[in-house]
């Protein structure tokens, strides 16, 4: 990471639910990162990593009761540094919008069916931005016509479900960018989408990183769009991050059984027909739990004994930015350098139970 | 002879209006005059976006829905042509896995009742009585789970105690143990994980080669159905624009849409993600209500020509000057042209977009 202060930095966030009567579930279970301003980080993990949750809790938009959140979320503000996850709903709630904002999986959900996409758009700026009226509707055009939207006054008149599908989505991400957040958080905001759209939307986000310098938080389950888009990514697995590194490191030497074993996983469009993929084996029902030894265990090739006790901590393999979590990682030619870089939190942590 | 050939298939759905006495207004043209063929043996893969009709083909070969103009000829007969009785007999040599893996298995039937299901409608079983019939189903059945990786204590078990992964290999059990010659995958794997999609396109790929299936795999994943399919056929708005064999279809796509789809198609490696050259389209999809006239593609298509293309359909044919042997066809008037370089495509209707150039 680079020597200033990250925009947010995200320490050991952990969210559980439930509790009562029953073992709490850790959705994310300690989990950190930071965000710099006209980056892109991303979170990749499979369905159950936890990688919606953490965005939810970031946002604040998790449920008062029966959740538990830990952690700190510190992010720079305009009048000064402040910890996400303190802060009363109310604060929350004029940060939402103006210093972060978010895209959600399926636009026709998010989206208002019985509210015309123009009282939405402009929804955000009277509450952010006191604007009303006709100033608010030549705002909203803006944005429109900024996300690729043609014709954005009749547009703003329409209901969601006029809109096609890729249009849905350019019109959220004109809500999410309506007040210039320095911090967007997009979760799986392709996946609904056709490949010829997905690639409109990722050069579209693509553009506002660059031009607003905007920090994304990429949440997705497809390596293709974290390979073209992120700069560091972050690789969830049961609610842990099992390996962290620069996009180019991550691809090219990928450390941990797991992110191997997906990368192992996805047929690739440039690669000669026949050859054969090499899944992970197992399902994610197999897991253990982290406490007991490395969640993965069960599922990979390389484990031995020393794999079961205990959580592994997150280790450092050659450079600074590549980390992983895991005691018989993958080696490339020997490169693997094994430096202790467990943070006080985790280890505390263990100690609880 | 081929094992399937489907001769100019059309499915027209009516678009019906009214408050008392139901008028129809339109046609959503779902398939508009689809020919292939799909040799035994192979790996057939139909890809297209959604809406591309491609669902609906795979649904129209089994005559889930029905057929309004075409045929269908599957071991010597018109499945199109074929009565309800005879068509629903004919099912066994023709199953289906669909793409929900939950939804396309009933909750309330344990598994051993779902897979036994279809040997009792076709009356499979050897045997003199009624035990020894259903001892000699229950063994096929546990034979088809073990194929799939799963044991015979899944027999007892509920769709809803299986992960989703493991309800689509019990979806793909339920396909084999009619032992079929053509199974239709309907996205088969695009409800799953990553590491769990390998593991089911390495299951379809061993069990072809044990079993001598052929396959017709409908994904709107072009890495995927790249990786599973002997020829590939590219859909657009109804019809087939482009079809060729796996490898052709990436060394040299040919149909301006086909060149779109795959320049679309994300890469995990930074390296080739750098380099990769976009082509984005403008716009969206036309509606297969009102497709428009000549080239479905040409309202968005880059290489759009002034002549021809908006009024005259073009035909899935094969190249020029291509050598008799080859089995790569494109529905493009300017094919040649644009392979070569002649025609440069038009900057106003797709943004191209070269890093680092």
């Amino acid at each position: 990471m680079s020597s200033n202060t990250p925009l947010l930095a995200v320490e050991e966030l952990s969210v559980a639910f439930g509790g009562r009567g029953s073992t709490p579930v850790r959705a994310v279970d300690g989990v950190s990162f930071s965000l710099e301003e006209g980056k892109v980080t991303g979170l990749v993990g499979e369905s159950g990593c936890g990688k919606s949750v953490t965005s939810l809790a970031l946002m604040g938009l998790l449920p008062d009761h029966g959740v538990e959140v830990g952690g700190r979320a510190v992010m720079q503000l305009p009048k000064g540094p402040e910890d996400l996850l303190a802060l009363p709903q109310r604060r929350m709630r004029d940060l939402r919008g103006s210093q972060l904002a978010m895209i959600f999986q399926d636009p026709l959900s998010s989206l208002n069916p019985v509210v015309p996409i123009g009282r939405q758009v402009t929804e955000i700026l009277a509450r952010h931005r006191g604007m009303r009226g006709q100033v608010a509707r030549k705002e909203a055009a803006d944005l429109l016509h900024r996300v690729g939207i043609p014709d954005p006054t009749r547009r703003l008149r329409e209901y969601p479900h006029q809109l096609s599908g890729g249009m849905r989505q350019r019109a959220l991400i004109a809500m999410a960018v309506a007040c210039r957040p320095k911090l967007m958080i997009a979760d799986e905001p392709t996946t609904a989408l056709d490949v010829t759209i997905q690639a409109q939307i990722l050069e579209l986000l693509r553009d506002l990183v660059t031009e607003e310098g905007t920090a994304l938080l990429m949440i997705t389950h497809d390596l293709g769009v974290v390979a073209g888009l992120c700069d560091d990514i972050n690789v969830l697995y049961a609610g842990r991050a099992v390996e962290r590194a620069p996009r180019a490191p991550l691809f090219a030497e990928p450390t941990h059984p797991y992110t191997v074993g997906l990368l192992g996983s996805i047929p690739r469009l440039d690669a000669p027909r026949g050859e054969p993929l090499t899944p992970v084996r197992g399902s994610v029902n197999d897991n253990i739990d982290w406490t007991d030894g490395c969640a993965f265990a069960p599922r990979c090739d390389h484990y031995t004994m020393e794999c079961l006790q205990g959580p592994p901590p997150l280790v450092e393999r050659g450079d600074r930015d590549h980390v992983h979590r895991c005691v018989n990682p993958v080696d490339h030619a020997g490169a693997a350098d094994r430096t202790t870089l467990e943070s006080p939190a985790a280890v505390g942590e263990e100690e609880d139970r | 002879m081929s094992l399937l050939e489907i001769k100019d298939l059309k499915v027209h759905f009516p678009i019906e209006r009214g408050i008392l006495v139901d008028r129809v207004v339109g046609h959503v043209r779902a398939v508009d005059g689809v020919s292939l063929s799909i040799e035994r043996g192979q790996t057939y893969g139909l890809v297209g976006e959604s809406g591309c009709g491609k669902t609906t083909l795979g649904r129209s070969v089994l005559r889930l829905n029905p057929v309004t103009e075409g045929e269908v000829w599957f071991g010597g007969r018109d499945l199109a042509g074929l009565d309800a009785e005879t068509m629903r007999r004919e099912r066994k040599n023709l199953q289906m896995v669909f793409q929900d893996p939950l939804g396309s298995l009933n909750p309330r039937q344990n598994i051993g009742s779902i897979l036994m299901e279809g040997l009792q409608t076709h009356g499979i079983g050897d045997g003199d009585d009624r035990r020894q019939v259903q001892q000699d189903r229950h063994n096929r059945v546990v034979a088809a789970l073990e194929r799939v990786g799963l044991s015979a204590r899944a027999l007892k078990r509920y769709p809803h105690e299986f992960s989703g992964g493991q309800r689509q290999r019990i979806g793909i059990a339920r396909a084999l143990v009619l032992r079929p010659d053509l199974i239709i995958c309907d996205e088969p794997v695009s409800a799953l994980d990553v590491s769990i999609q390998a593991q089911v396109l390495n299951l379809l790929e061993e069990l072809q080669e044990e079993l001598d299936l052929t396959y017709l795999v409908i994904a709107h994943d072009l890495a995927v159905v790249r990786h599973v399919s002997d020829v590939v056929g590219v859909m657009y708005l109804g019809a087939l624009v482009e079809e060729a064999s796996s490898d052709d279809i990436y060394s040299t796509p040919l149909h301006p849409y086909t060149r779109t789809l795959m320049s679309a198609v994300p890469v995990p490696d930074p390296s080739v993600e750098e380099t990769r050259e976009r082509i984005l389209l403008a716009g969206d999809l036309p509606s297969p209500a009102d497709p428009p006239t000549g080239c479905r593609f040409h309202t968005r298509c880059p290489w759009r020509q002034e002549e021809r293309c908006d009024t005259e359909r073009p035909e899935l044919r094969p190249l020029r000057d291509a050598d008799s042997g080859s089995t790569h066809r494109v529905a493009c008037h300017y094919a040649e042209e644009i392979l070569s370089g002649q025609i440069r495509p038009n900057e106003d209707h797709a943004e191209r977009i070269v890093p680092g150039g």
